[in-house]
């Protein structure tokens, strides 16, 4: 009775030398390629994340003016960017803790640009009503103003 | 072991290279802005602003108190009765007189307010390209202007009444000119007012200024000379009596 395989001759040393190191290549460059490509995924995240990080950080405005209109019930702020970025803003009129008046349009202001925003006030205001003013930026920018109405 | 030896010099260490790079772009983002709000912060600017030109005109004399170049960006004024805003910005004023470098001072000239009418109330406030606002010190300002003389006699008067009244008597000293004049300002609260008033004269020379209460009480004198280098002489009058 023979065994099975006795006689048949083994693969090389050499084939299989080279097959184990193809094999090793393969699976090493593989494991690369995907380490390399994660590698670049977070480079670049993280580079856009700090990127609208710095951007954000840029961002200077100021409530330069405002001016109430009693015979339209419009008050009129006028606000200012000294960054050095250019922003997107809304606007929100607060009295009481209660909004009042707003305008959602993210108007866009040029760096050391003036934009006068004119808000229709939804409930009328009074003389010495204190008017809170609230900017705020798409970026999450956020600047408050007080208003006396004379 | 190779594999991961590449892995290090191919991958991670350009990644941590690179993370470190962005990381200084941006603390030389955040220190530029830091510096930036530093600068903002030091700015002191002593506001002045009086009317010429018969009340249709204001001159602002700004004094840079910081140690840092400043910009005038804007100027606005708020005609307090009517709530009457006017900006003025460099398309309205000259160039080279926005720029004020340290310890320095400029006057703007020429800020047209005669749209405002002959008598006004103006609140005068002054923006820096940073982003800082500057009242005037003698804000609100009273102006009464509708003379046409070829001579003036600018009047300052202070007073912390709210309803302001006085006559104003001007007289020439070595000729028989005289011109009489009624001033009365209504306060929007109670806080202390300069009143300016611009008084046509005809001619050179001195002249006598005497301010009374509606009741014919004399507060004050005070003379001025018009010569032909000083052809609007001030005179500055405590304007309450004592």
């Amino acid at each position: 009775m023979k065994r099975r395989g006795v006689g048949k001759k083994g693969i090389s040393p050499v084939i299989s030398g080279i097959i184990l190191m193809a094999t090793v290549i393969v699976i090493g460059t593989s494991v690369w390629a995907f380490t390399y490509s994660v590698g670049s995924v977070l480079q670049r995240n993280y580079f856009e994340e700090t990127n609208a990080e710095i951007i954000k950080l840029k961002e200077r405005f100021t409530v330069e003016n405002i001016n109430f209109n009693s015979s339209t019930n419009q008050l009129h702020v006028w606000i200012y960017n000294y960054g050095s970025v250019t922003i997107e803003i809304d606007v929100y009129v607060l009295r009481n803790s209660t909004d009042v008046g707003e305008d959602l349009n993210g108007t866009k202001i040029p760096v050391n640009e003036v934009a006068l925003k004119t808000i229709q006030l939804l409930q009328p205001v009074e003389t010495s009503d204190i008017l809170i003013i609230e900017v705020l930026t798409r970026r999450n920018n956020v600047v408050y103003a007080e208003y006396l109405v004379p | 072991m190779l594999i991961v030896a590449s892995m290090l010099f191919t991958v991670v260490i350009p990644l941590f290279l690179y993370v470190n790079m962005v990381n200084s772009v941006y603390n030389k983002a955040a220190s530029e802005m830091e510096r930036f709000d530093h600068e903002r912060s030091t700015e002191r600017l002593s506001v002045v602003a009086y009317p010429v030109e018969n009340g249709s005109k204001l001159d602002i004399f700004v004094l840079n108190g910081a140690g840092i170049l400043t910009e005038v960006a804007r100027v606005w004024v708020t005609e307090v009765y009517n709530r009457t805003i006017t900006m003025y910005d460099r398309s309205n004023m000259s160039a080279s007189e926005l720029v004020i470098s340290p310890a320095g001072s400029s006057t703007i000239h020429g800020i047209d307010v005669s749209r405002f009418g002959d008598v006004k109330l103006l609140d005068v406030k002054v923006v820096t390209r940073r982003g800082n606002a500057f009242p005037s010190f003698n804000n609100p300002i009273f102006v009464v202007g509708n003379q046409t003389l070829p001579f003036n006699i600018q009047l300052s008067l202070y007073t912390k009444d709210v309803v302001f009244r006085r006559n104003v008597i001007v007289t020439s000293v070595y000729g028989n000119w005289m011109y009489s004049m009624y001033i009365e300002i209504h306060m929007p609260g109670n806080k202390g007012c300069n009143v300016f008033s611009s008084v046509g004269v005809p001619d050179i020379g001195w002249y006598r200024v005497d301010l009374y209460t509606v009741s014919g009480v004399l507060i004050h004198t005070a003379y001025a000379e018009v010569t032909p280098s000083v052809r609007v002489p001030w005179v500055y009058m405590q304007a309450d009596p004592s």
